[in-house]
């Protein structure tokens, strides 16, 4: 699962990057996992390192 | 020789750019998979939205930034904004002269700044707003929330004097043809025709110091030898890679809000800065696709509005923010593209206007630039400036 941390400061780059549309940010980036297809895209244009994998 | 440039972000491209001409190999490290940190675009939905920075140059190509893409032979087109601003105040737009605001307040403004060079008695911006007119003192909270992502009790008088007398020198905006995007490409194939490398998705670790010097830089647990390094990561970032403190000041960023917006027709229809005076927290917009359409799909607008942020609760400064927009786009069809704070360790401005230290270390080959070591002017151009100084220092 790809979850967003408390460093998110909002920057949006995730949601500028995202060719799903599954990502708004409204001072934090927010997943719509309906969406997402798991392509971690987000995570490697984070420059806050604030979006994560988990299991 | 060989220098080190930790962080492709404007500041650091153009540090690898003049270092490069004096005959320096050049290694850019970068940890984000693309050049430009916050000074380059990302399409969105064919919408040319910026990664922090506005589409915009504060002096056009007369100031720093243009004087320096000029000496390093970078072509890039920069449309000068005209109008240079205007004003919207009590729903009335007028052009931003001398003329607009009462003769009084600026009498008072060149009493305090030969008072100042007189006795270098220095106070904060804000002792002075309170002593003038409504309409200028409003106009001094856009001006500083928009430019610089301040408020006038966060910068002192002298300060505020260097950038307004760079803003009398230099003049108003330019519009980089292209975008902010336009000048990090300008600037990666100039490097690339003096052999310098950038390698991004390679995050520096450490930087390596003995005896006062620099050393080298780890990447990847691996060390690489330098003769000469550059940050790009403002001097906080900078103490923590080497893994020892070496400042004195507490040094604090700007924050802010940019609103990236798609019109139908243009709200503006020119290439200058709006400052917004009845506002409660946007600070001014400009219309880049009035300089240059294909910043957004054909016949869509793109409109971008800044706001300093006022207090810690990011959701609260935007909804004050959108309750602006909403004012002034009043009958207008506006889809608002995206929202983007920026604070903390990716804010603004690295550094405040006005509180930066400098471009020095106590190590004698290395050095920070970029927004968390600026010279006195507005944003790019107080990045610029500072690079300049690098050339000198180096």
């Amino acid at each position: 699962m790809i979850i967003v941390t408390k460093n998110c400061v909002g920057c949006a780059f995730c949601k500028l990057v995202c060719k799903e549309f599954a990502i708004e940010v409204f001072g934090k980036a927010k997943i719509d996992y309906e969406k997402c297809v798991k392509c971690k895209k987000c995570i490697i244009y984070c420059p806050l390192e604030a979006i994560r994998v988990v299991e | 020789m060989r220098a080190a440039i930790i962080g492709a972000g404007l500041g650091g491209l153009l540090a690898a750019n003049v270092l490069a001409k004096k005959g320096y190999k050049i290694d850019v490290f970068e940890k984000l998979p693309f050049a430009g940190g916050r000074f380059t675009n990302l399409n969105y939905k064919g919408f040319e939205l910026t990664t922090g920075a506005l589409h915009m140059i504060p002096h056009g190509k007369r100031g720093p930034l243009g004087q320096l893409l000029k000496k390093l032979d970078v072509k890039v087109e920069i449309v000068d904004s005209k109008p240079e601003g205007e004003v919207l105040y009590k729903d009335d737009r007028k052009e931003l002269t001398k003329k607009v605001a009462p003769l009084r307040t600026l009498m008072k403004f060149y009493a305090k700044s030969l008072a100042y060079r007189l006795f270098k008695k220095d106070f904060y911006l804000e002792k002075f707003q309170k002593s003038i007119d409504e309409f200028s003192s409003k106009f001094l909270d856009a001006f500083l929330g928009w430019s610089l992502s301040i408020t006038p009790n966060e910068i002192l008088f002298s300060k505020f004097l260097k950038i307004y007398q760079q803003t009398m020198k230099f003049r108003g905006p330019g519009i980089p043809v292209g975008g902010c995007k336009a000048v990090i490409d300008a600037l990666i194939e100039n490097l690339k025709s003096y052999d310098g490398n950038i390698y991004l998705r390679k995050k520096v670790e450490k930087i390596a110091v003995k005896n006062s010097k620099a050393k080298g830089v780890f990447v990847k647990n691996q060390k690489k030898s330098y003769d000469l390094i550059i940050s790009n990561l403002g001097h906080v970032e900078t103490q923590k890679l080497i893994g020892r403190d070496y400042l004195n000041a507490d040094l604090k960023e700007s924050r802010g809000i940019k609103y990236s917006i798609a019109l139908r027709q243009p709200y503006l229809n020119h290439t200058g800065v709006l400052f917004t005076l009845n506002t409660s927290r946007i600070s001014g917009m400009n219309e880049v696709t009035n300089a240059d359409p294909n910043l957004a799909p054909n016949g869509r607008h793109l409109l971008m509005a800044h706001q300093p942020m006022l207090t810690t609760n990011v959701k609260y400064e935007i909804y004050l923010g959108l309750k602006d927009l909403k004012q002034i786009l009043k009958g207008y069809d506006y889809e608002i593209l995206a929202i983007q704070s920026y604070f903390d360790g990716w804010p603004v401005n690295r550094v405040k206007a006005g509180m930066d230290v400098g471009i020095e270390t106590p190590y004698k080959n290395l050095f920070v630039v970029g927004d968390g070591a600026k010279g006195d002017d507005i944003e790019v151009d107080g990045i610029a400036l500072n690079i300049f100084r690098l050339g000198d220092e180096v």
